[in-house]
């Protein structure tokens, strides 16, 4: 089995944990708004709503941590996986009900599901479980760390594109059904 | 040469940061574009009773046992407004509801109404969001007199038991537009858009 590149390892991580720091503060700031989104989800009794509204929130903050600060980090890259299978599953699950119209609960502005998220997440899935290759050796220089800054500021701006793409594509179709009646 | 290679490799990142930085910028444009051209005000769907109809009058039980006989000519006039507990966004118009409830006292009683047997579940709601002040009705034939489809969905009824306005509201703004779009004598903001767009020369709208 082959191994990956100390720095695409470390940009690897560096993402994941901002993605997941992000997606935990966002749900702390709200944490009503959550509540409501994981009732509308109709997957939990409603005795356990408002402690899973507490439980993400530390969980995806509790990944972030642990993929930065933990030196072995597969459980933190396993647990990231995990969550967002779970939210793939979770969101596939309401789409086959045929409930498209609940909020997804990502990110700031509420948007509807949409199977854009299941896509993602697997992708994302796949990428934190990329951390479980072992890490090839390779002596870091000063040139690594410019490529692993500039790496990460491109990701994170390409994957804010993403998202603002996509919300502009659900808008457009819902005004477009709109127009149809 | 492998200096070149150094000096390439950084120019090359500073260009695709900058490209990213411009896409990025394009795509958000693009996304206030789209709330820019989305409809304003409550958003009117096209069934249940009209605006302008008489409303229909629905006897509707109150969570406190009061019975409430909605749509019948009264005082004030009735501000309806259709929510549901796992709404997160009728839980954020809640403030907005009530700071109408207050400023417009005079001229308005604000009515809440939602479905479901739990009752439970709404005494809760109530209690944790200090919603004792309006009556809470839980009635499903009051839901299907209307019509309502999607939450939360906000009715005006004027004092003499008229549909003076009614939609989907999302936003403070939307809920206020109801009370505009009555003022204004027109059925919804879309009708104002569409009529000044139709008539371009008369300029204003009747009062």
């Amino acid at each position: 089995m082959g191994t990956l590149d100390p720095l695409l390892h470390a940009v690897l991580v560096a993402a994941l944990a901002a993605l997941w720091l992000h997606a935990g503060i966002a749900k702390l700031r709200d944490l009503a708004r959550l509540e409501g989104v994981i009732a509308d989800y109709r997957l939990l009794p409603e005795a356990l709503v408002r402690p899973a509204s507490l439980a993400l929130p530390a969980a995806e903050l509790a990944v972030a941590a642990g993929l930065v600060a933990w030196p072995e980090r597969g459980a933190a890259a396993i647990a990231s996986a995990a969550l967002l299978a779970l939210y793939a599953v979770a969101v596939a699950v309401n789409l086959r009900r045929g409930r498209r119209a609940i909020d997804c609960g990502c990110g700031d502005a509420p948007r509807p599901i949409h199977r854009w998220l299941v896509g993602r997440n697997a992708v994302l899935a796949v990428l934190s479980l990329a951390l479980l290759v072992p890490v090839g050796a390779r002596a870091l220089g000063w040139l690594d760390a410019v490529n692993a800054a500039m790496a990460l500021a491109a990701v994170v701006g390409l994957y804010a594109t993403l998202e603002q793409w996509q919300h502009n594509r659900q808008a457009m179709q819902a005004a477009t059904r709109m127009e149809e009646g | 040469m492998e200096q070149a290679l150094v000096v390439s490799n950084i120019v090359l990142w500073i260009a695709v940061l900058v490209l990213v930085a411009v896409v990025f910028a394009l795509v958000r444009q693009i996304g206030v574009l789209h709330e820019r051209i989305a409809p304003m005000g409550a958003l009117v769907m096209d069934h249940g009773p009209a605006v302008g109809d008489l409303a229909p009058v629905v006897a509707a039980r109150a969570l406190d046992g009061r019975t409430l006989q909605v749509g019948a000519p009264d005082a004030r006039q009735t501000l309806l407004f259709f929510l549901s507990p796992s709404c997160p966004v009728c839980k954020k118009l809640l403030p907005a509801i009530e700071s109408m409830a207050r400023t417009e006292a005079a001229r308005l009683q604000v009515v809440l109404a939602s479905d479901g047997d739990d009752a439970d579940t709404h005494r809760r709601f109530v209690e944790r969001h200090a919603l004792q002040a309006f009556p809470y009705l839980l009635s499903q034939p009051l839901g299907m007199a209307w019509r309502v489809g999607k939450l939360p969905h906000a009715v005006l009824i004027g004092a003499d038991g008229r549909v003076a306005a009614k939609g989907l509201v999302n936003s403070r703004e939307q809920l206020e537009s109801l009370l505009l779009a009555d003022d204004l004598g027109v059925a919804s903001v879309q009708e104002y858009v569409a009529r000044r767009g139709a008539a371009p020369a008369a300029g204003e709208v009747r009062a």
